[in-house]
């Protein structure tokens, strides 16, 4: 899937680069939108099915809440002081953190609402972030604790990164990772355009 | 933005509302997938013609590096914190317990020695 992912990528740029005629952009500014309305409708669908999910928090109490929104803030503050070190503006910095390992759709979305350029570096900022998690989860399932390993995942922790943290973690910090993963992913469309107009 | 969240609360909404099948669940994420591709080829060709950018990739990637592991630290940083914090004041609450009931023992030995 990531393979599909960044050949899409790469072809579109192959395409940009040698294939499509000047002035194309406006056509493709309508493609875009009209994919990233029916795109956001159908994670929305597929977020809203989850019952199971949503009525599971209340069981699992606070924790439940409080990862996800420790991870949420760390997230957005690491990636606004690694902005900081980098020249990067804090609202651009900050959208990119609020991505939370999501490439694909944090990378689209600021493409579209702000520029490629910081659609590209989200895209690659998260894609690095997703194979982050990979390497660290075990080490830090190991030596820090269960909760630590469902940090670096971020919005990943309900699909790619999920079967690593089942291995490593216990049961009841698979359903936090889980939570985490959903209520993480359903930020991210919200988070990243409020983040980038501050 | 306000359209964009339109579609994504009322996807949100209708899915609570009436969950998908299982049939309607992968026609749904196949869609997913399909606006997913042409979103990042969109992305990438708008890259890919601008030349300025290409030039720039290098720099950008050490960029993301930073970046990235900046969040995963930041974030491993306070759900430890959090963690260590709240096994701290669980240890506490537990040896206050313990020396609560500790003291209602003794002084029911105490009352029993009378």
């Amino acid at each position: 899937m990531t393979g599909l992912i960044i050949g899409a990528v790469l072809f579109g740029a192959a395409a940009g680069r040698w294939l499509l005629p000047a002035g194309w952009a406006g056509g493709l500014d309508s493609v875009t939108t009209v994919s990233l309305c029916i795109l956001l409708l159908g994670v929305g669908l597929d977020l809203g099915s989850r019952r199971d999910t949503w009525r599971r928090i209340p069981s699992l109490g606070l924790k439940a809440l409080l990862v996800p929104a420790l991870v949420a803030a760390g997230s957005v503050g690491g990636a606004a002081a690694g902005g900081f070190l980098t020249g990067l503006p804090f609202n651009e910095a900050g959208a990119i953190g609020a991505g939370f390992g999501w490439y694909s759709l944090s990378g689209v979305l600021l493409a579209k609402i702000y520029n490629v350029q910081t659609g590209t570096l989200a895209f690659l900022t998260n894609v690095a972030r997703e194979l982050l998690a990979f390497l660290l989860i075990p080490r830090l399932a190991a030596r820090l604790g269960k909760l630590a390993a469902v940090a670096p995942g971020g919005a990943t922790t309900m699909d790619t990164t999920l079967p690593l943290i089942a291995r490593v973690t216990d049961a009841d910090t698979t359903v936090i990772a889980f939570i985490n993963g959903s209520l993480l992913s359903a930020l991210v469309p919200v988070l990243v355009p409020l983040l980038i107009k501050l | 933005m306000s359209l964009l969240l339109f579609f994504l609360l009322t996807g949100v909404a209708v899915g609570y509302i009436r969950p998908l099948p299982a049939g309607g669940a992968k026609i749904n994420q196949r869609i997913i997938l399909a606006g997913l591709f042409v979103l990042l080829a969109s992305m990438g060709a708008q890259l890919g013609a601008n030349k300025m950018l290409l030039r720039h990739l290098d720099q950008m990637g050490l960029q993301a590096l930073v970046l990235a592991g900046a969040s995963v630290a930041g974030s491993v940083l306070l759900v430890q914190a959090a963690h260590l914090l709240y096994n701290r004041r669980r240890t506490a609450r537990t040896a206050k317990t313990a020396g609560t009931a500790g003291k209602t023992v003794l002084s029911g030995g105490e009352e029993d020695g009378q």
